[in-house]
């Protein structure tokens, strides 16, 4: 009886989990659709100016670099939310649901750890790079801001991974009392 | 301890890691990492950890990754699978067998410009099966032209296959894809060769079309035009220096992007769904290659890289013989595993090798493509065959496995013919301007 009030409680956490965070994953990744759609902007507009006019916008380069760490790291965790990082199942899909769940507890929660490591080393990253001052070669931005971005998406993704892993703790105690 | 032992049981624990069904690019930033402080320490391991997946991303060479796969989505929003199916129908539909080329046809094409094999074995299994089956095709036939014109599209420019082999191997991804053009085109022949010899042995198993008049085909070709004007435009923008890779691809996805708007195909709930496809595909591909860049780290330190190269070289058999082995392996790989991650495992331990032995990388790479290509549609995990049954519930997947045989001989045939002429696939890059 204890185990299944466990089970059952240990699902409604997991729920309200999901319910706070995957909305937040929801908008950050549009984040994401935006600046992809920009980035084509520019680059067609970079393209026409260069072959018509023969003027460079300047700076389009490093743009595009830093898009790209928007695009990315904005969507690695919604894209975590639907399983979208690739697995190899070959072994896991023919034992039990419940073993299934068993090794998803560590696995998952090993995914957690790295990332959260991911998110520590690439603060203090972000620190010593403000304080070297680090910018931009063309437009002179700051870069220690953009690592910012980058630890936040791997802090969020972080948090996904520590969701599936407590998803797949409460499906192993549901089941074993079913 | 042994830096190599270490190395060899790093690569343990991340095959056991993977067997227990974690996330291949997880798996690889785990084993590298913990790999990395114990061969070196955990400051210097924490400094890779805050670099390194900053300094992958933030890469202007990689941004060709979202911008081409945004294309492809596009491209697919405005329908023209099944107008370069009809196009293709109209134009050798009434040779033996011709239903199959003409699906072989259209599968390169839009696999090219969408970049997805799964979705190009998905829509022509929906567009050409029923086609093929009003003529009687044999199942045999008609589901193994599918499967494995489907693969084409990895080897065609863009193809995201070559970007990777690109950025582990630092080549030119512009002269990569333009590397891959003739063996792509060359192999979709060879596919419509092995048809046509299947159906002059069995004239059963695809019966011809019917005949269209010239004004007919000609009209066909209105359907198609546009997005075959920007498939040459993007490629030979590309062959000419005319544009950087990213920028190819920018021209690309806007140039997609105004003909699914021209066709009225594209609504804001697709093209919502094409950037959402489109960002969710570039976060496992950086997921993945996060993961690879810093267990390349480990790796490197753990020396294996060069001990096997030196005694792979010391063991003074031939050069083929060694090529022809790591070929072998990749597709032994390659059947239980999907391409990408086979890509970012294997192609760091056996590139210097392949250096070392006087091969061309870029060869290698074309070659390494094919390989991967068919592991799409081996057994036991070949995704296109699982697709398309999906699609085609009722042909059993051991008909499907049969109907790729031919195809897969093909694709062997394919691979020898390109070793013993590697013009085919180096003559377009060396001959590319800027």
């Amino acid at each position: 009886m204890q185990e299944f009030l466990r089970g059952k409680k240990m699902k409604k956490l997991v729920t309200t989990l999901e319910r706070v965070l995957y909305p937040v994953t929801k908008v950050i990744d549009k984040v994401s659709w935006v600046v992809l759609f920009l980035l084509m902007l520019m680059t067609i507009t970079q393209v026409f100016l260069r072959k018509l006019s023969n003027h460079s916008l300047l700076g389009t380069v490093e743009l595009t670099e830093l898009s790209m760490v928007f695009i990315v790291f904005c969507a690695l965790a919604e894209c975590q939310v639907h399983e979208g990082h690739i697995k190899v199942d070959l072994v896991l899909s023919r034992l039990s649901q419940r073993i299934q769940s068993l090794i998803d507890i560590f696995t998952q929660f090993a995914c957690f750890v790295i990332f959260t490591f991911m998110t520590w080393a690439l603060f203090a990253q972000a620190t010593v790079t403000k304080e070297a001052g680090e910018i931009t070669v063309d437009l002179g931005l700051p870069l220690y801001p953009f690592i910012i971005v980058a630890a936040l998406g791997c802090f969020l993704l972080g948090l996904v991974l520590l969701i599936k892993s407590l998803k797949a703790l409460s499906n192993f105690l549901s089941e074993e009392t079913s | 301890m042994n830096p190599v032992i270490i190395g060899v049981l790093g690569l343990l624990v991340l095959f056991t890691l993977l067997a227990l069904r974690m996330q291949i690019g997880f798996a690889m930033a785990l084993v590298g990492f913990a790999g990395f402080i114990i061969l070196n320490d955990f400051q210097a391991a924490m400094g890779v950890l805050g670099l390194e997946p900053f300094k992958i991303t933030a890469g202007y060479t990689l941004s060709v990754i979202p911008l081409f796969l945004l294309m492809g989505e596009f491209a697919n929003q405005s329908r023209m699978g099944a107008e370069l199916y009809d196009m293709l129908y109209k134009w050798i539909g009434f040779l033996p067998g011709g239903l199959a080329m003409a699906t072989v046809g259209a599968c390169a094409f839009f696999a090219a410009i969408t970049g997805s094999s799964l979705a190009t074995a998905a829509m022509f299994g929906m567009i050409a099966l029923p086609e093929m089956r009003k003529l009687n095709y044999a199942e045999t036939l008609s589901t193994g032209c599918i499967a494995a014109g489907g693969t084409l599209g990895i080897l065609i420019p863009p193809s995201s296959v070559l970007i990777i082999y690109g950025i582990l191997t630092e080549q030119s991804i512009a002269r990569l894809f333009i590397a891959g053009m003739l063996p792509g085109i060359l192999l979709a022949l060879i596919f419509m060769v092995t048809i046509y010899v299947l159906t002059k042995r069995n004239p059963s198993l695809g019966a011809p079309g019917p005949k269209f008049t010239p004004r007919e085909k000609v009209g066909s070709l209105k359907a198609t035009w546009g997005i075959i004007i920007l498939f040459i435009l993007v490629i030979g923008g590309l062959y000419t220096g005319w544009f950087t890779p990213t920028e190819a691809a920018g021209v690309g996805a806007f140039g997609a992007l105004i003909l699914a708007l021209l066709k009225r195909s594209l609504t804001w709930k697709t093209f919502a769904a094409s950037l959402k496809g489109t960002v969710s595909s570039t976060a496992f591909i950086f997921g993945i290659l996060i993961g690879a860049m810093i267990f390349q780290y480990f790796m490197t330190l753990s020396q294996i890289p060069d001990h096997l190269t030196s005694w792979i070289v010391q063991m003074g058999v031939g050069r083929y013989v060694v090529v022809s082995a790591i070929i072998l392996a990749f597709m032994v790989m390659g059947c239980f595993m999907e391409g990408l991650s086979i890509m970012f495992l294997a192609v760091p331990i056996v590139y210097p090798i392949i250096v070392r032995l006087g091969f061309d990388p870029i060869w290698f790479g074309v070659i390494i493509t094919l390989t991967m290509e068919m592991s799409l549609i081996t057994p036991p995990v070949g995704v296109n065959v699982f697709v398309l049954h999906g699609v085609a519930r009722d042909v059993p997947m051991y008909t499907i496995f049969r109907g790729i045989l031919p195809f897969w001989l093909a694709m062997i045939a394919c691979i020898i013919i390109l070793t013993m002429f590697p013009q085919i696939v180096l003559f377009l890059p060396n001959s590319m301007m800027g």
